[in-house]
């Protein structure tokens, strides 16, 4: 008997068995970090048994749809944490929230990561990924750690002029760089002129930096995308670090307001360089002349379950430079301050366990601005002058991740921004020559963007990002919209060895303009108009990956081609504040000061990292060219770039001694900027100076001094016709770290430029008596010869 | 304003100087001096004499001389079928009527030699010769203040056709004529003092809708003259003119390291300067 209903039972085993094998299950959930509830972006999760896997999304939330079966092992490993690895039943579908344990908890000396996402299966190309952790071990100038200076170091970017926060990449200017914080865009991204980031690495989380092979989700911006993500705030306990340096302090406190539900983080940073260079300016006889800045992070989110998150977070910073001087007769202030604010309001809706959302309200603004006030005090008549510049925006934009299985993640989503550009406002009031003058001009446009992409793998040795943007621009008259074709491809020749390429279109609708070699606050934003059209460009680059596994280690070579084009620059001789005259404020133009042109770059770069071990680092080589041609400069004739470096070169170690010391290094070297030097000088004689009667000139010859008749202008023949000196310096960092009771304490000494290289910051002529004869003699600025700085930073 | 911005940029100079620091730049090889003939020449068939002003460029680096001779010159100019040689004097050269009338709309060549074996050359076309029809409508205020001399300010509105359809440049200048009989000696007294035009460069961007160009002038007259005279001169220039005195005028020395350098527009070939051509208009008229 039994053996007839075993008989009889048999197929139905038979076919459930079959129907579980046919039968798919989707594993989902938000991996975090342990102590802190932080959610973890980029965590490598990877299935041996079925040589498969996916990565978390920028929330920390992943999914992967497997068939059924009775057992899988799914290793989670991301960098500085320690994997694990669980082993689940997968008969249904499955939640698996995940909690990493910090390496520096466990107390190991090695960081490891068993399965970290190697290169060569990714799609991504041209992209590179910071811990914050690596950016507050790199040595930095006067101690202060800054992410876009860290962003210097990687291959296919080059620096500005020393010191300063500037990125220039692959060809591109500094306004062709999207940076983003939390969803919120970032304008003129530096404190002090450039020669720091306003990014307080405290509350920093992840910061990912892309130079090509764009996926379609980005847009506006030619170059670069700058992406970086606020902490949420530890969810378990309270929490804070901070340090003092000798430019600036900072503390951060983070923690819950409801254990596991809601948490905030506020991260503040002000520097006393006012109270350090007051006696300076007082040696030169500047009246009370100071200078400081200060910026202030703020998060709080509230988690409502699997399904829903809410997350608010802002940024507001600010830089001033102020003058008073005071004395019988006059009364006399100025400032100059300029500052961004943001706020983004973002919600993280889970529709289902293949379907994830975020939308996002965001605000920002740039302002800067110029203010004099001067009394005189017999008669009490004052004048004041004010001038400002700024662009705000609003931004709503919506994200949806899209899993149906490990071989497909399809992204799309939307975005529009409403922009309110003031290139300038202007009021200017002369009680003495009764003048009240009132200008200002707004414009606004509107930005929006619509996007499909995949992430998708045809078979096992193939994996291909593709997509497309819709981007689109209002003004005035015209309206302009783009198809964005983007493509990136990985190929696997080997294991562990790749070949990849990419191709990107991009459209950049609003633009920065600057007449000056260096990233000041003075640099105006504004957007397309029917005069002045979107800036675009065209990027294809291929490369080879190689994973080494014994040590770990990623090498890269890319080759690179960039066209540019309608790229704006201001015309010789213009700028932004023109004002000779009381009054000639009003009527100023940006548009008739600026022009356009065409750019090409094209390049080969090596990157070779590693990032686990004792020592971690990177080396990094780039070999590029880039030249300009606009029809208003140069005469027409194409010339190379100013940030036109030919080889650059960084070597950046950190190795950890044993858990209380930490050596770390940094050696750049690059070849100098091209600057225009004069060839000679002469005379320039205008028409029609001394007789106008008969208008032939002159009407009699007389001998006389050739300055007489004409002006003395320099002959430079070509722009950018000299390269400067090269560039090189090494830096070095010790830190000393120290567990108390009530956390841990680290002293930081660093050099920079520790063997005080002059590297050049400008060249001038100098004239000179050498043997009673006249002599012009070259010479050169330098700016930062060694500097020792010490920092004390503290966690509690 | 600007000195409120410029000290700001002065002080962060200052700073970044202090910070730093200065040497001569060494182990570099700096542009080798090639000297250059500078030339500039205006020429119209307006001109009964057509001068040609020729220098030297100078070097910058190393042991200067004050002033690099540009050795003894020879030239010739060219119209395409006639050529004549030009005649030397102590500033250049120089040609008159007599020897050859520029003409409208023909193109010239230039050509001028050194003894130190150096030459430039340079191409112009003279414009075509048309009628601009100047006019001018001319108010006047007086003004009055306490403790103060009384002054006349005249406000001149001038306008000129532009011709739709093809390029054209455009330079106004003008000169104040005033005449005074002295009383005593009774002999006439001429005085002129150039005008100053806010904008004195045109080019077609500036036309109106009725295809003119409007401009305005505004001369401060103190009372004390028996007549006073305006004469506006109207020169429709090459398009290189206007290139050349626009850069001029929008030079920049390169004094200040972060902006950025301009250069003057030249179109001598192996040379420097300017070689360009105008025609002339003009009208007169009283303002008291």
């Amino acid at each position: 008997m039994k053996y007839i209903i075993i008989v009889f039972l048999f197929p139905f085993i038979v076919s459930q068995t079959y129907s579980q094998f046919l039968k798919r299950f989707t594993v989902s959930g938000y991996v975090k970090e342990d102590d802190s509830g932080e959610t973890l972006i980029g965590v490598n999760i990877y299935l041996p048994d079925l040589q498969t896997g996916t990565v978390t999304n920028n929330f920390g939330f992943y999914s992967i749809t497997l068939p059924a079966t009775d057992s899988v092992r799914l290793t989670f490993s991301y960098v500085g944490y320690a994997s694990e690895t669980i082993t689940i039943n997968l008969i249904n579908n499955f939640e698996l929230n995940i909690n990493l344990k910090s390496d520096i908890l466990l107390n190991e000396v090695k960081i490891t990561a068993d399965r970290t996402e190697k290169l060569s299966e990714s799609a991504k190309m041209s992209t590179i990924k910071l811990q914050p952790a690596q950016v507050r071990n790199v040595p930095s100038l006067f101690g202060e750690k800054d992410v876009l200076k860290v962003i210097q170091l990687m291959p296919g970017v080059q620096k500005g002029t020393e010191g300063t926060s500037g990125l220039y990449v692959r060809g591109g200017g500094p306004d062709q760089n999207l940076i983003i914080l939390d969803d919120a865009i970032v304008y003129n991204a530096s404190h002090l002129f450039g020669f720091f980031s306003l990014f307080n690495g405290d509350a920093l989380k992840s910061i990912d930096f892309t130079k090509g092979g764009f996926p379609a989700r980005y847009g506006g911006r030619l170059s670069s995308v700058l992406e970086m993500s606020m902490k949420e705030g530890n969810k378990e306990e309270w929490h804070g670090e901070g340090g003092i340096g000798l430019i600036s302090s900072r503390l951060t406190l983070e923690g819950p307001l409801k254990k596991n539900k809601c948490s905030v983080l506020i991260s503040g940073r002000r520097t006393y360089a006012d109270l350090i260079l007051r006696p300076i300016l007082k040696a030169l006889d500047e009246n009370n002349t100071g200078y400081y800045f200060y910026d202030f992070n703020a998060k709080a989110n509230y988690d409502f379950g699997r399904k829903n998150k809410l997350y608010l977070s802002g940024y507001f910073g600010k830089d001033k430079f102020y003058i008073k001087n005071i004395s019988e007769g006059y009364r006399e202030i100025a400032g100059f301050l300029w500052g961004n604010a943001t706020g983004t309001l973002r919600w993280n809706h889970l529709f289902n366990s293949k379907l994830f959302s975020n939308a996002s309200l965001v605000y920002s603004k740039y302002t800067f601005g110029i203010n004099e006030t001067y009394v005189y005090v017999p008669d009490g008549k004052n004048y004041y002058a004010e001038y400002n510049s700024g662009i705000r925006d609003f931004t709503f934009k919506y994200d949806i991740d899209y899993i149906p299985n490990p071989k497909h993640w399809i992204k799309a989503g939307a975005i529009t921004i409403f922009h309110k550009f003031n290139p300038h406002a202007f009021v200017e009031i002369d009680v003495s020559k009764n003048i009240k003058i009132r200008d200002k001009l707004s414009t606004y446009g509107t930005e929006s963007g619509l996007y499909l992409e995949d992430t998708w793998q045809p078979f096992q040795r193939l994996k291909i990002n593709s997509g497309v943007r819709f981007s689109y621009f209002a003004v005035t008259e015209n309206d302009y919209h783009f198809f964005e074709p983007r493509i990136s491809a990985a190929f696997r020749l080997k294991n562990d060895f790749a070949l990849k390429g990419s191709y990107a279109s991009m459209n950049q609708f609003i633009h920065m303009i600057s007449n000056t070699g260096i990233s000041l606050p003075t640099d105006l934003w504004v957007p397309t108009t029917d005069r002045v059209r979107p800036q675009q460009s065209r990027q294809a680059a291929v490369g080879l990956v190689k994973d080494i596994m014994n040590p770990v280690l990623a090498l890269s070579l890319e080759a690179y081609y960039k066209k540019m084009g309608h790229v704006i620059g201001y015309k010789e001789g213009a700028s932004f504040l023109n004002l000779d005259e009381v009054g000639s404020g009003l009527g100023i133009n940006w548009e008739d000061n600026v022009t356009s042109g065409q750019g090409w770059s094209y390049g080969l770069e090596l990157l070779v990292q590693k990032k686990d071990g004792s020592l971690t680092g990177w080396i990094g080589y780039t070999l590029s060219w880039t030249q300009m041609q606009f029809d208003s400069l140069n005469f027409g004739k194409k010339f190379y770039a100013r940030y036109d470096r030919r080889h650059d070169i960084s070597v950046v170690g950190i190795y950890k001694l044993n858990n209380r010391i930490t050596i770390s290094g940094t050696w750049v070297y690059g070849t100098g900027n091209s600057i225009t030097l004069p060839l000679s000088e002469y005379t320039a004689p205008e028409h029609l100076q001394n007789d106008l009667l008969d208008p032939s000139f002159p009407k009699e010859y007389m001998d006389h001094h050739p300055g007489m008749f004409g002006r003395t202008v320099k002959d430079y023949s070509q722009k950018n016709n000299f390269q400067m000196r090269a560039y090189h310096r090494l830096d070095l960092c010790i830190q000393f770290h120290k567990e108390k009771k009530w956390g841990e304490r680290v002293w930081e000494i660093s050099v920079y430029n520790i063997y005080s290289r002059k590297n050049p910051f400008y060249y001038y002529l100098q004239y000179n008596v050498v043997n009673g004869k006249d002599n012009g003699v070259l010479s050169q600025v330098s700016l930062f010869p060694i500097i020792p700085s010490f920092t004390y930073s503290f966690k509690f | 304003m600007k000195s409120a911005l410029s000290r700001y940029l002065n002080c962060f100079l200052i700073i970044a100087t202090l910070s730093g620091c200065e040497k001569e730049v060494k182990h570099i090889k700096l542009p080798q001096f090639e000297q250059k003939l500078v030339i500039a020449s205006f020429i119209s068939p307006s001109d009964s004499v057509s001068y040609v002003l020729v220098s030297s460029n100078r070097r910058l680096y190393g042991e200067l001389n004050d002033e690099e001779s540009p050795g003894n010159l020879t030239g010739t100019i060219s119209d395409g079928s006639n050529m004549i040689s030009l005649d030397t004097t102590s500033k250049g050269l120089k040609f008159n009527r007599g020897k050859m009338q520029i003409q409208y709309r023909k193109t010239y060549t230039l050509k001028v030699t050194s003894d130190k074996g150096i030459s430039a050359e340079a191409v112009c076309t003279v414009p075509e010769k048309r009628e601009f029809l100047i006019q001018s409508d001319t108010s006047s205020v007086l003004h009055q203040e306490p403790g103060y001399l009384a002054w006349r300010e005249f406000r001149s509105n001038i306008s000129f056709i532009d011709f739709p359809g093809e390029f054209n440049y455009y330079r106004l200048a003008g000169e104040l004529f005033y005449y005074k009989t002295d009383p005593e000696t009774e002999i006439l007294e001429i005085n002129r003092s150039p005008i100053r035009f806010t904008k004195a460069y045109f080019t077609d961007k500036d036309s109106e809708s009725d295809n003119k160009i409007h401009t305005s002038i505004s001369i401060k007259s103190f009372n004390k003259y028996d007549s006073a005279f305006v004469k506006i001169f109207l020169l429709n220039t090459e398009k290189s003119y206007y290139l050349y005195h626009k850069s001029l005028e929008d030079y920049n020395s390169g004094e200040d390291p972060f902006s950025e350098v301009t250069s003057v527009y030249s179109n001598i070939n192996g040379g420097l300067g300017i070689f360009t051509s105008y025609t002339l208009d003009s009208l007169i008229y009283r303002i008291k």
